[in-house]
């Protein structure tokens, strides 16, 4: 149990990691100044953002156990990965679209600031979407408490836990988002501040 | 292969049909939710912000699993109707919130008089269908025969590994471009009413 609940929380803050990066990158890519590189990563980025997480999960799971022995570590890091790719694509297009609102010049603090809004959505998105991970056998605390229990026993007391857990968590991410945007605001210019 | 195709377009069909009347039940509790947000009871509207706020932090995956057993255990439907209504209330919770707060900005538009501005409601509304469609996939992780159940059952016909990799690939373009479209459309519906409002 203790041991689902740290995976849990370690899955949650790996995806939320995975977003921030996945959305840099998407928005320097599609920055590149090499058309190889600007073009494929912007139907990459609306490919992955249009697509049902699960479907991703699947697709990454059958990929890399095809390439490597999945094991319970693969699992999560699959886990991340589709779920950080589906909302990262998500956090890069709020980057992309913040800077069409600005100037040329405008530098990556200032686009990171329109863009706050939108990419903290992708944030406490990707961190509700962390228990689909439980789909592809990832042994996080979801599907620890569905194979234990199987709906027999003390269901009320499963359901708590799990809704509990994850209200929690999620509570915190927004909480914990909120504190960053305001933290990214304090470093605009004051007449820029919202 | 045609065989496969309308299988699967019937199974689409479900999740269409699933976001739709989630959509409808979350806009008609969502307007009750909003007018309870906005009235002039100070504990009520801070009950029922707190609600929506759990129900908006609420993971629909976790709800599904929430939903399953409780209503298994009521014993009042059977077969895949349980499913689906588990399917259904996993769902709500996200686009009941979604629609709370989008009806709320409706309703504080009105009060204001930019009337033109509180119809940007329709292409929010629009969103939450979308959405709703997008995370119907999960139902294929408690047996609902919808487009990702159908894929993945099919997938488990096949003999080899790149085979399944296809089809779900072909799968993931297909519903990147559907959605995607949908997505240009509700932008696109945006934009012209707030042309229209600036006008």
């Amino acid at each position: 149990m203790a041991r689902s609940t740290v995976i849990s929380i370690l899955l949650v803050a790996g995806v939320i990691l995975a977003t921030v990066l996945f959305g840099i990158a998407f928005y320097v890519a599609s920055n590149s100044r090499w058309p190889v590189i600007r073009v494929p990563s912007n139907i990459l980025r609306l490919i992955l953002m249009n697509s049902p997480a699960i479907l991703l999960l699947v697709f990454a799971y059958l990929i890399i156990s095809g390439v490597w022995l999945y094991t319970g570590i693969l699992a999560i890091v699959t886990a991340i990965l589709a779920i950080g790719l589906n909302n990262g694509a998500a956090a890069g297009e709020s980057l992309v679209q913040a800077s069409k609102t600005l100037a040329t010049d405008a530098s990556f603090l200032d686009v990171a600031r329109v863009s706050a809004t939108p990419y903290r959505a992708c944030v406490i998105n990707a961190a509700k979407a962390a228990p689909l991970a439980a789909f592809i056998g990832t042994p996080e605390i979801l599907s620890m408490l569905t194979d234990s229990t199987a709906y027999v026993g003390d269901i009320s007391v499963t359901l708590t836990i799990l809704l509990l857990f994850y209200i929690i968590v999620v509570q915190s991410v927004v909480g914990l988002s909120a504190s960053a945007v305001g933290w990214l605001n304090t470093k605009a210019p004051e007449g820029d501040r919202v | 292969m045609f065989n496969h195709v309308l299988g699967f377009l019937q199974a689409l069909a479900i999740n269409l049909s699933v976001g739709l009347i989630v959509l409808v039940l979350g806009l008609m509790l969502g307007f009750v939710t909003a007018v309870a947000r906005l009235g002039s009871s100070p504990i009520g509207s801070s009950l029922m912000n707190f609600f929506i706020g759990v129900l908006r932090a609420a993971p629909s995956y976790v709800l599904l699993f929430v939903a399953l057993p409780i209503l298994t255990a009521a014993k009042m439907f059977g077969g895949e109707i349980v499913l689906l209504l588990a399917l259904f209330l996993a769902l709500l919770a996200g686009a009941l919130a979604s629609c709370s707060d989008a009806c709320v900005t409706f309703l504080q538009y009105r009060a204001q008089g930019q009337t033109k501005q509180a119809w940007l409601i329709v292409p929010n509304i629009f969103q939450t269908f979308i959405v709703a469609v997008m995370t119907s996939g999960m139902g294929a992780a408690i047996g609902v025969h919808e487009a990702v159940h159908y894929t993945l059952t099919l997938a488990d016909t096949f003999e080899t590994r790149m085979e399944r990799i296809i089809l779900v690939g072909m799968v993931i373009l297909f519903f990147a471009g559907i959605l995607g479209f949908a997505k240009f459309l509700s932008t696109r519906l945006s934009s012209r009413i707030a042309a229209k409002d600036s006008v």
